[in-house]
């Protein structure tokens, strides 16, 4: 599309070894069902504050099951996607598709909701 | 140590699937299944890339199986390469008529192993996908592999999913969500049998209890049925553990009568499986046999020295 920059986009190798780091500074807070809830505060866009005004001190909340808790806790920017699925399947005696599958959702979700960055080479 | 040496002592895991057996890597799993007994094809991979193909079909009458063989092996890696193929000792000879291997001399490359069964009369054609030279297609792999008769009991092993079914009896459909595995039986007198593994247990159960995994039904059994008013609880008998469960009964809509191909009523049973931290669910119009076939799923996990159904 024109004027629309193209987003960069990652080979399974890349997106395996990639070592995901968390975006905001938020504490999760644990659920009595091993799930947790993480408050984030919503800032405007940058583009259009003026279009877009929040009232200060405004937040969002994300309900986690286990498993995201789990994948949480370990993006940290020093473990690998891969790392993340082994663990993930050896944690819950999963298969490693089993495990693959709902990690790199669950990560794609949480880059969406921008709560999660992979840097890049540029970075 | 080489690579072979370390899948060997990583515990393979065993995949069956429509009457084929066969040991692979714990690491490699299932991402493409199509097909049924007749023709179909299997396509398994690590997190990095495929590994291991599998296509098999049904052998004419007339047909002659070493021409097969050939003629795979020349579509798969072409004239010249196909001329190199060597012929393979399977363990159990008697059982295979054919069987020729080729090995990719400069991998990465593929490895094709193509041979016919007397069991079934099928041909089956194997690719590896050989990243380097070892010898794990050729000393490991390939002396796994066994076929079922069609008139015998098969056996299914798919990513967590295991179960056996009776020779007249044909896996209709199955899904296979992370998670949350499904297969649909079907035998000669179109019967239908669901059956149906959530895991792990442990946050499943944590998410609802077993008396909403047994409730929440399929669209499909939603619009014919009744929902269930009254779990009862019930039991079941696995390999000498008793499992607890819960029992329902599904009861056609009235207006549906007419319907003489869907059963008036469908027993539904949920159990939870704490050793394997698994819940199995299954539905059919016959109660003893549904039981029956919930008692064979997880076979492929009981630990070795035990007896396998």
């Amino acid at each position: 599309m024109i004027g629309r920059s193209k987003k960069p986009t990652l080979t399974n190798e890349q997106a395996l070894a990639a070592k995901p780091v968390r975006l905001v500074d938020a504490a999760m807070q644990p659920k009595p069902d091993g799930g947790g809830t993480l408050t984030v505060s919503l800032r405007p866009p940058d583009k259009a504050k003026w279009l877009f005004k929040l009232p200060t001190g405004t937040t969002k909340t994300f309900e986690f099951d286990a498993i995201g808790v789990f994948v949480w806790d370990h993006v940290d920017g020093k473990t690998s996607v891969e790392q993340i699925i082994n663990r993930l399947a050896k944690q819950y005696n999963l298969n490693l598709r089993e495990a693959q599958v709902p990690t790199l959702l669950f990560l794609q979700t949480l880059m969406k909701k921008g709560l999660v960055g992979v840097p890049t080479e540029k970075d | 140590m080489t690579h072979t040496d370390r899948l060997i002592r990583s515990r393979p895991q065993l995949l069956a699937w429509q009457g084929w057996t066969l040991s692979v890597p714990a690491s490699w799993n299932p991402v493409k299944v199509d097909g049924d007994s007749d023709d179909g094809s299997l396509l398994l991979a690590d997190l990095h890339s495929a590994r291991l193909g599998l296509r098999w079909k049904l052998a004419g009458r007339r047909g002659d199986p070493a021409a097969w063989a050939e003629r795979a092996l020349v579509d798969e890696v072409g004239k010249l390469a196909a001329a190199e193929a060597i012929d393979y000792a399977m363990p159990d000879a008697d059982e295979w008529s054919v069987s020729r291997l080729y090995h990719d001399p400069s991998p990465p490359g593929r490895d094709v192993w193509v041979g016919h069964s007397r069991r079934s009369n099928r041909l089956l054609q194997i690719v590896h996908h050989a990243a380097k030279r070892d010898t794990l297609f050729a000393d490991v792999l390939l002396p796994s592999l066994t076929d079922t008769s069609v008139d015998a009991a098969r056996r299914w092993a798919v990513f967590d999913l295991s179960f056996v079914t009776p020779a007249n009896v044909a896996v209709q459909w199955y899904r296979f969500n992370a998670g949350d595995l499904s297969v649909g039986l079907a035998d000669t007198k179109r019967n239908l049998t669901l059956l149906r593994q959530v895991g792990p247990a442990s946050l499943a159960l944590a998410r609802q209890p077993l008396s909403e995994w047994l409730t929440r039904l399929p669209a499909a059994t939603r619009r014919l049925y009744h929902p269930i008013d009254r779990p009862e609880p019930t039991s079941l008998d696995v390999d000498g553990r008793r499992l607890d469960g819960l029992r329902g009964v599904l009861r056609r809509k009235r207006r549906l009568f007419w319907l003489r191909t869907i059963a008036a009523e469908q027993t539904v049973l949920a159990f939870h499986d704490p050793r394997r931290d698994r819940i199995v669910i299954g539905q059919s119009a016959d109660e003893p046999m549904l039981r029956e076939r919930l008692s064979h799923v997880g076979w492929h996990a009981i630990p070795d020295g035990e007896e396998t159904p």
